[in-house]
């Protein structure tokens, strides 16, 4: 009797341990992921209509996503999004993977100031995404100008003004701020590679290079391949900064397509008349995402370097 | 080794605790620490400071809170009178009522039709249509007549939409404009001269002296407060190219990309539109009136124009086609692209305080002074509140009397002289073009319906509401935050001076444009067609925002053949 009061109370602390431990993730991942994306999911097969006053809602049909798809083809603006999109993307594969992978081999070689340098590159990661922009944004848009003006005493634009090199400003600013998270993950995962293997390749005659391209690559091609795989999803959400930069008001010539869908929910201020063709672009940009995604993970295991 | 250690781990853990206490930190200011004072009952009111302050908040909270010492507003509770806790912050609240925990809300950017539809905020006919005495206690207000009664007409149609009921009251009003220091017109002769004849040199265009008699103005009458300010835009570039050398013509904060070239676009298009014409953005029936509207370009890039009504049917395309409309644009990609125009701060960035800071002392300080800012009416509000002219008097010896800074009355013919604006004055009513301003911020009072359960507290908060309505309230809040209510009341001469008098007096003697209206057009559409910032009116099919493609070096016969397949 004893035992099994024992044994009961063993469970239940057990099982408070689990629900705390899962519980906020849990209830977290279904309000912010399932319970959205799956209104978001109704909201594009329905209609809202203010009629004498009243708010009526009706069964759409394919009428809002059929929409979005042409609107998707006709639009030249979203000409803009797809190159930012895949431009942004690129940039984020370039930095996240041949810059990220070198630094994060070189702390995990523990080399001169490796520390330092992982704790100054992860240091973006830690600081709230809004106010690290702000700051660069102003850095450039006053202080650059105010230093240029100290020194040559001529007046230049600030950079959002500044039409050429806008652009190119929010495509650096991306590019560093990708760099630190994914480093953290890298520099985690190659603390897993067993040190055996390490050691086999140096007695090899590996030199440096060799042992990264032949052991620590696919020791880590796993998370690397999760890493771009899931990264492509950025393609038809990221908005990549450019809100931070240029509220709603941004040149045509920066839209993202995760940048168009939020400013126009953000423009539709709760009014749920405006949302159902918001949601079904969504679900249309979903429906390229998808394939897309399934594509290159397929491809990624099939052609992808094994740890054997 | 060990000492190594020991500091890295201290010096993680600083780093760990500034990283988790940010928040706190951000948040800290953002509470109201007054202590609760249980022996009175409770109301929390929020308001959103931007343009208008808290002070008219903190104010009406001390009147209410002293009128209502001894009132018991939750009967048997053994509590005499009410303790108001204000929140006065910017954030956007007013869209997540559910999770608010105020129960009167003063908010900018409401979306009242989709705030009614969502039964997020409380019914309050009962209160608007009562007189007022008899809501608030004849002992604490005299006033027999109703807060409905102080309602513009376009008003009374949107707020009762549903089912003929009230569940907001507007809030405080401001309408995009140039501001233009008067002081520096006066210095500098920036009039135009009565009938200049044949004009050889640009000089000639502009009194000789104070004695001079000047043009007619833009609203086409001699001997009005406008008179010898740019009665058309070709008088308006005329004055921008005279003045250019020793004055720049506009400042305006380039920082939310464009905002400010909005409030460019909306002042000139109402101004060429006319109230009547700009109401149709709202009801989308001209009931037989014919719009001037461009029909295409021809080869020079001129605009053919012909004469349309607007009906439910072809509101789209005929709205979106307005000459108004693309004169605005050409306006504004006059100022966005002449580079001598514009003030240093236009394109660097900074921010808009900052350049209202630079535009108040570029008398005093600065290589020239600056002519023309193009902002909100509020604009003086947020300027004093930052203590911009109590520090520039402090500055500058003589600050007051070489300033004065009042909102600029803009052309309403596009083309020609002074003597053809005479022409048009002459044929409105008491020989006069007036001027049109817009109700910018979509700003509404409203209950939260989150407590309507709870009648004590309900009723506290109706009296609450009905109070910032009375004569003395919205006096009071005129004096206190320069900016009117959009509500149709008297203010006695003499209790406004400055500033908070001038903006007054324009928006009183304007043609005002509201804009909503309850048809369902409307409300379906009306971010295509509504002059809020950052609404759809001035976008095109392909193109965001004409200050980004003016910028990018789009014409505006572009950008306005763009916006007129945006509905087609």
């Amino acid at each position: 009797m004893q035992k099994q009061r024992t044994m009961k109370k063993e469970y239940v602390q057990k099982l408070i341990f689990y629900v705390s431990i899962i519980g906020l993730p849990l209830i977290q991942f279904m309000i912010f992921y399932l319970f959205v994306n799956f209104n978001s999911l109704l909201l594009s097969f329905k209609n809202y209509e203010m009629i004498g006053g009243e708010l009526t809602q009706s069964f759409a049909g394919f009428t809002h996503l059929l929409d979005a798809y042409k609107l998707l083809f006709t639009e030249p603006l979203f000409a803009y999004c797809l190159k930012n999109s895949v431009v942004f993307y690129l940039l984020n594969v370039i930095s996240g993977t041949v810059f990220s992978l070198s630094f994060s081999y070189y702390i995990y070689k523990k080399r001169n100031y490796s520390n330092f340098f992982k704790a100054m590159l992860y240091l973006p990661a830690i600081v709230s995404g809004m106010v690290l922009s702000v700051v660069f944004k102003y850095f450039f848009n006053l202080g650059i100008p105010a230093i240029v003006k100290m020194v040559t005493g001529t007046n230049i634009l600030g950079w959002t003004d500044n039409f050429i090199v806008e652009y190119y400003m929010v495509v650096i600013y991306n590019f560093i701020i990708s760099l630190g998270s994914n480093m953290l993950i890298y520099t985690g995962t190659m603390a897993s590679i067993s040190e055996s293997s390490i050691e086999a390749a140096q007695l090899d005659g590996a030199n440096k290079y060799q042992e990264f391209w032949y052991i620590v690559i696919p020791s880590i091609f796993r998370t690397l391949s999760l890493f771009l795989v899931t990264n492509l999803l950025t393609i038809f959400n990221g908005q990549h900064n450019i809100f931070n930069f240029f509220g709603q008001k941004a040149s045509e010539k920066l839209y993202t397509f995760g940048y168009y869908l939020y400013i126009q929910v953000l423009g539709a201020n709760g009014n749920l008349v405006e949302f159902p063709p918001i949601a079904a672009l969504g679900l249309a940009l979903t429906s390229f995402a998808i394939p897309i995604m399934f594509t290159v993970r397929w491809l990624f295991n099939k052609y992808g370097p094994s740890e054997e | 080794m060990r000492q190594k250690k020991t500091l890295t781990k201290l010096i993680a853990l600083c780093i760990a605790i500034i990283t988790t206490c940010s928040a706190f930190l951000v948040s800290a200011g953002c509470t109201n620490d007054s202590p609760i004072d249980t022996s009175k009952s409770q109301l929390k009111v929020y308001s959103f400071t931007g343009g208008v302050g808290r002070a008219f908040l903190d104010d009406a909270i001390t009147r209410f809170q002293n009128d209502y010492a001894n009132y018991e507003f939750e009967p048997g509770s053994g509590k005499k009178g009410v303790q108001i806790i204000p929140s006065a912050v910017k954030s956007t609240e007013i869209n997540t009522l559910a999770s608010s925990g105020n129960h009167v809300l003063f908010a900018e950017a409401a979306n009242y039709d989709a705030l009614v539809s969502g039964e997020d905020v409380l019914e309050v006919t009962d209160i608007v249509t009562k007189p007022l005495n008899q809501v608030l206690g004849s002992d604490v207000c005299s006033e027999t007549a109703t807060i409905e009664s102080k309602l513009y007409p376009e008003s009374k149609d949107y707020l009762t939409f549903k089912d003929g009921k009230y569940f907001g009251l507007p809030h405080y009003t401001y309408y995009s404009t140039l501001i233009y220091n008067k002081k520096l017109f006066d210095d500098n002769k920036l009039y135009f001269i009565n009938n200049p004849g044949e004009v050889t040199q640009p000089e000639e265009y502009f009194i000789f002296s104070s004695t001079d008699v000047k043009s007619c103005g833009p609203d086409g009458k001699m001997g009005t407060s406008d008179d010898g300010l740019p009665a058309t835009w070709d008088e308006f570039w005329i004055l921008c190219d005279y003045m250019k050398e020793t004055i720049t013509p506009f400042t305006f904060t380039n920082t939310n990309s464009g905002e400010s070239i909005e409030y460019l676009l909306n002042a000139v298009y109402l101004n060429l539109a006319g109230k009547d014409q700009a109401r149709l953005n709202y009801t989308y029936d001209s009931k037989g009136e014919k719009i001037t509207i461009i029909e295409s370009f021809d080869t020079q890039g001129n605009p053919v124009t012909k004469e349309e009504v607007v009906t439910n049917e072809n509101y789209g395309v005929v709205l979106n086609s307005q000459l108004a409309k693309y004169q605005a644009i050409e306006v504004a990609n006059k100022v966005i692209n002449a580079t001598d125009y514009r003030s240093t701060d236009s394109k660097t960035g900074l921010n808009m305080l900052r350049v209202q800071q630079n535009f108040i002392e570029s008398r005093h300080y600065g290589s020239k002074p600056t002519a023309f800012l193009i902002e909100g009416s509020y604009w003086y509000n947020e300027a004093a509140d930052a203590n911009y002219f109590d520090d520039a008097k402090n500055a500058y010896n003589g600050f007051e009397s070489m300033n004065e800074f009042l909102p600029m009355p803009l052309p309403r013919v596009y083309s020609g002289t002074a003597e053809d604006v005479k022409q048009v004055a002459s044929t409105k009513k008491d020989g006069i073009i007036k001027h049109v301003v817009n109700d910018q911020p979509d700003a509404y009072g409203v209950i939260n319906a989150k407590f309507a359960g709870d009648t004590n507290l309900i009723n506290l908060a109706k009296m609450f509401f009905a109070y910032c309505y009375t004569q003395e309230s919205l006096e009071q809040f005129t004096i206190l935050s320069r900016c009117p209510k959009n509500m149709n009341y008297e203010i006695p001469e003499g209790k406004l001076t400055g500033y908070a008098k001038a903006n007054w007096e324009y928006y009183k003697s304007a043609d005002l444009v509201n804009p909503y209206s309850s048809s369902d057009i409307y409300m379906n559409k009306k971010r295509q067609f509504s002059l809020h910032l950052s609404n759809s009116f001035w976008r095109g099919k392909t193109y965001t925002s004409v200050y980004a493609s003016m910028r990018d070096g789009r014409t505006p016969q572009s950008y306005f053949e763009d916006v007129m397949i945006k509905m087609a």
